[in-house]
């Protein structure tokens, strides 16, 4: 491969990622525009609107009787439970949480150094990369730490609970085109729990809408 | 790329900050299509927006490089750093109101 085409390669690159970012961004407009976010699925018009005080109600009481299921159920374990079992086989994760808070903290103190050398006029960009460099490393620290934890606790009770009501609160969100109107999809959250590819659908956009990913 | 990477480089944009702007003066101009009850990818966007409205502010009065918009890590830095400092700023002025408070009166020469 030639110097030109190794050029023309990374130009034709950053093209490409040009384009995909303004795509990116018509898409991100379209998700603020409104409080309700509409889209298409095997010819189906849906919508997720945030949800109403009523329905909110209708969470709660979905919420209480999972919570009741998933208490009774001896083999779902408490995290504390979990971190005590884990501990006793040698993996600490209050540690993880400790180098997470120590990482945290390093990154407070460099932020605070980068914030004051940018408020310099005749400071180096070389310093603001050191900075910017440091910064990174941390905050890639604290993924890994967030994802090892993340990975430990994923059948604990708390977490099978929040994905649970992470699917009720897209249940509860969506709604279909009948006519002129919309509706509620589905009345029970069984049938809407059948649903693969619409349930993803509906999951990710619920996410943007109430808590963003 | 992340959705709030794409929210700030929305939130950064021009189109947007003129936007923000003419919203300001022009009542008549609407960032939503609701007027109430904001999404939080809503929400993020109009924090994204203030932000950088304060952000650009402070390049123009040249309180903080220009470089600064070149990266979010650099963004981010800076304002952590402006919050602190006006938080140190604020606490001194309050020790001071204090002393004047409680400060004698001073003699006046007959």
């Amino acid at each position: 491969m030639t110097n030109k085409d190794m050029i023309r390669d990374v130009e034709a690159k950053k093209l490409a990622e040009e384009i995909q970012k303004k795509y990116d961004i018509e898409k991100i407009k379209e998700l603020v525009k409104d409080n309700k976010i509409t889209f298409k699925h095997n010819n189906n018009d849906y919508r997720i609107v945030l949800l109403s005080e009523e329905k909110k109600d209708a969470l709660d009481i979905l919420r209480r009787k999972k919570f009741g299921e998933l208490l009774k159920d001896k083999d779902i374990l408490f995290e504390k439970e979990i971190k005590k079992l884990y501990k006793e086989r040698g993996i600490d994760i209050d540690e993880i949480d400790d180098k997470i808070r120590k990482a945290q903290n390093e990154i407070k103190a460099v932020n605070l150094k980068l914030g004051e050398s940018l408020t310099k006029k005749s400071e180096p960009e070389s310093i603001f990369k050191t900075y910017k460099n440091q910064i990174e490393d941390l905050m890639k620290e604290i993924n890994a730490l967030y994802i090892q934890k993340g990975n430990l606790l994923e059948n604990s009770f708390e977490k099978t609970l929040e994905h649970y009501i992470i699917k009720v609160i897209a249940f509860l969100s969506l709604e279909i085109k009948q006519e002129d109107n919309y509706v509620q999809a589905f009345e029970k959250i069984e049938d809407f729990l059948k649903q693969d590819e619409l349930l993803g659908k509906a999951i990710g956009y619920s996410m943007v809408l109430h808590y963003l990913i | 790329m992340s959705i709030e990477k794409l929210i700030r480089d929305l939130a950064k944009s021009s189109e947007n900050q003129n936007k923000l702007i003419a919203c300001k003066d022009l009542h008549s101009i609407r960032l939503f299509k609701n007027d109430s009850d904001l999404s939080k990818i809503q929400h993020l966007y109009l924090s994204y927006t203030l932000f950088y409205y304060d952000l650009m502010s402070d390049i123009y009065l040249k309180k903080v490089n220009e470089i600064v918009l070149t990266d979010p890590i650099y963004e981010d830095a800076y304002a952590h750093y402006k919050k602190q400092s006006e938080a140190q700023d604020k606490s001194k002025k309050k020790e001071r109101d204090i002393h004047l408070v409680f400060d004698k009166p001073k003699k006046r020469n007959k």
